[in-house]
């Protein structure tokens, strides 16, 4: 200004030289600049240095491989029933694209039908910046794209599970959904085992996200893996067990079943199934939800006559009866309002064994067990000890806490239960008016047929070792001894040998193997009526295995719903496929006579 | 304009050498020379300038180099993945061709036949 005015006038000496004020201008500026220097850098250094992190540093997160799932076989061969594969999911920048036309060839050529239509019209939209074209591509197919470098298409890796065995034990293994989480059986119950643990990997990186060596905030904590789990599942006995389950519900004109092998010595689970089943590589595609459930523990249900072998064994084990032990047989008794019946009749009229009350059934021996237990009568004593050996011993009134998800809960009504709690006992001594699951039931026979020792159910044998090849096995789990004292045991596993050899049917031959069993056929209430259905039954048959030395090497449980081949289902319709699996385990086991 | 040349200043050593005690007086073959070359203060601030731009050259050498390993090691991990993937579907082929649907439908499994008589339980 000074200097302006100097030219202007002429007449007056300037204040400051031009070389002054451009001096003063500059340091002015300089001032200004380290003003505004000392209050980014330190004034505002907390926020430019977020800022700057935040630009320059990448922040990802390391996702952990899930945990696969094995089997066994009787040899000790370890097969994998649930693996990880690495899918791609093919996506498009349309705004970035610079030939349409050129991208729409390729992913034809390489991916064809499984284009996904909607995205690949929007390849045109310059609006958009993320399109997806296809899904679940395989590696080949990734490698192809990714070698045509054409710019707008990218590529995101993903984990799928996969299923080498296809649909073989679906119902055990559930499923993964989108989000990673486990649904149903081990994939749910075992969630957090297989899920392992993320990692971070935080990083200096360029514009384009890749990471560099450099900077002072690195950060690498590896992925912790989830484990590789091994189940007490055979994969011969399992798929054994789904084979004879198919054929013997199409023999009885049944269209649900299930079937559950159990190791007796252990609790371990060696095969469980049910029919309808599903694919677990293709779980959305099914009808309904139902599907998913694994009835063996999730469906609680009147388990008929099948209980009669507890009424005995409890009788046996209170000593209020023994093997040699008679009662009178009539047809039908009267308790209360209510008549109870026996389904064989031609036995009537005589003196009858606990061992002929397995035999032929009898539902009014099995009552009158329940009147021993009460000192000659249906009293409170009596349906008060029934109720601690259920409770109690057979461990009936709890989940078993198997481990695999959306196990459910039991019925059995206290004995002091207001209103027709005798007829309702005395029908429970022959498995109508209890709801059981059947593991419930399984695990309760193994330990009244093993010596009294009640094992924790299990399907996991142990966790697969870093060798991939040993197990690091966990131990049979011992909940409860003396379920039954162990002569008693011995006593109920001989009279199930008995019956079955000598049973109602009449068409078990003894060829020197130790197999007993029981079958049951409970009706159903029909939903329209209220009332006990014929047509509607719950058929099952339950037994065991043993050698010569008669130790129990194997328990079957098989249930057959709704079964129109005719007779009861208990011994038309499960008894056969127990037959038929029973027969399979002999061999597979090595069983001698 | 300064000279790259160097010149030659004296050959005879000053009284002052001779004023010295010692060896230093014997010594009346020493020479002293003096660059020619003139640095006057801009010449000095090039000099800095290009020596600190030198040293910035450098620096940033070495930390191109640094952050070269990035992009290797980002390749090595990205061809590791890959490897990775590439395992995980040959162990899934592998136990395919090993599941129990591929044993039973072999040829093998389709030429075996029912025995004629089994010694069964039932």
């Amino acid at each position: 200004m000074k200097l302006m005015t100097k030219q202007s006038t002429g007449d007056k000496k300037p204040r400051f030289t031009r070389y002054q004020a451009m001096t003063g201008l500059f340091f002015l500026l300089l001032i200004i600049i380290v003003v505004q220097l000392f209050h980014i850098q330190i004034i505002d250094h907390k926020m430019y240095a977020a800022k700057a992190d935040n630009m320059q540093t990448d922040k990802q997160t390391i996702n952990a491989a899930r945990g696969q799932i094995y089997v066994r076989d009787a040899d000790g061969n370890i097969a994998p029933l649930v693996m990880n594969r690495t899918v791609y999911t093919l996506f498009a920048d349309p705004s970035a694209i610079e030939d349409v036309d050129e991208i729409k060839e390729l992913i034809t050529s390489v991916v064809g039908d499984s284009l996904i239509q909607d995205g690949v019209a929007q390849l045109t939209d310059k609006d958009r910046q993320y399109v997806v074209l296809a899904k679940q591509l395989s590696q080949e197919q990734a490698t192809t794209i990714k070698d045509a470098n054409l710019y707008g298409l990218g590529l995101q890796a993903d984990t799928q599970r996969v299923y080498p065995e296809g649909t073989l034990a679906a119902q055990v293994l559930g499923f993964v959904n989108n989000d990673g989480d486990g649904q149903y059986g081990v994939e749910q119950y075992y969630n957090d085992k297989l899920s392992g643990t993320p990692g971070v990997l935080q990083t200096i990186t360029d514009v384009r996200k890749i990471p560099l060596t450099i900077g002072a905030k690195d950060i690498s904590i590896p992925a912790q893996d989830g484990e590789d789990i091994v189940l007490s599942i055979d994969r011969n006995v399992q798929s054994q067990a789904e084979q004879v389950l198919a054929e013997g519900l199409q023999n009885a004109k049944a269209t649900s079943g299930s079937i559950v092998v159990m190791d007796p010595q252990t609790g371990r689970v060696l095969a469980m199934a049910n029919l309808p089943s599903y694919d677990p590589a293709n779980y959305g595609e099914v009808e309904s939800a139902a599907v998913y459930q694994n009835n063996v523990i999730s469906n609680a249900y009147e388990p008929g006559s099948v209980m009669k072998l507890f009424t005995v064994g409890t009788g046996l084990d209170t000593g209020v009866i023994t093997p040699e032990s008679t009662f009178y047989n009539n047809s039908c008794i009267q308790v209360d309002d209510a008549e109870i019946c026996n389904v064989t009749r031609s036995v009537s009229g005589q003196n009858m064994t606990p061992m002929q009350l397995l035999e032929y059934s009898l539902n009014t021996g099995a009552v009158w067990v329940l009147e021993q237990l009460g000192g000659g009568q249906i009293n409170l004593a009596g349906r008060q000890k029934l109720y601690d050996y259920l409770v109690n011993n057979y461990r009936m009134n709890a989940p078993t806490g198997i481990d695999l998800a959306n196990e459910v809960d039991s019925v059995i009504y206290k004995p002091d239960t207001p209103n027709g709690a005798r007829v309702l006992y005395a029908n429970m001594t022959f498995g109508q008016g209890e709801q059981l699951t059947m593991i419930q039931v399984i695990s309760a026979f193994c330990a009244a047929i093993n010596g009294g020792v009640y094992y924790q159910p299990t399907v996991m044998l142990g966790t697969l070792n870093e060798d991939g090849a040993s197990i690091t096995e966990q131990e049979p789990k011992v909940v409860a001894e003396n379920v039954l004292k162990p002569d008693v045991s011995a006593e109920l596993k001989e009279m199930l040998y008995q019956a079955r050899y000598l049973g109602a049917s009449g068409s078990s031959k003894d060829n020197g193997y130790y197999v007993g069993g029981k079958s049951g056929t409970a009706q159903k209430v029909d939903p329209n009526t209220g009332a006990y259905s014929d047509e509607l039954t719950t058929g099952t048959y339950i037994g065991f295995g043993g050698d010569k030395t008669k130790t129990p090497k194997y328990a079957i449980m098989v249930r057959v719903d709704d079964a129109h081949n005719g007779g009861y289902s208990g011994s038309a319709a499960a008894q056969p496929i127990f037959d038929s699996m029973s027969n399979f385990m002999i061999q597979y086991e090595g069983v001698s006579k | 304009m300064t000279s790259s040349r160097q010149q030659f200043v004296s050959t005879r050593p000053s009284a002052r050498a001779y004023a010295g005690a010692g060896n230093w007086g014997r010594n009346q073959n020493l020479v002293e020379y003096k660059s020619g070359v003139k640095i006057g203060p801009v010449m000095n601030m090039v000099v800095i300038v290009l020596l600190c731009a030198l040293m910035g050259l450098l620096y940033l050498t070495q930390l191109s180099k640094t952050g070269s390993y990035g992009y290797e090691l980002n390749d090595i991990n990205e061809r590791k993945t890959e490897l990775a993937a590439e395992q995980d579907n040959l162990k899934v082929e592998n136990a395919r061709l090993q599941s129990l649907n591929t044993i039973k439908n072999s040829e093998v499994a389709k030429a075996m036949t029912t025995p004629a008589s089994t010694d069964y339980a039932e």
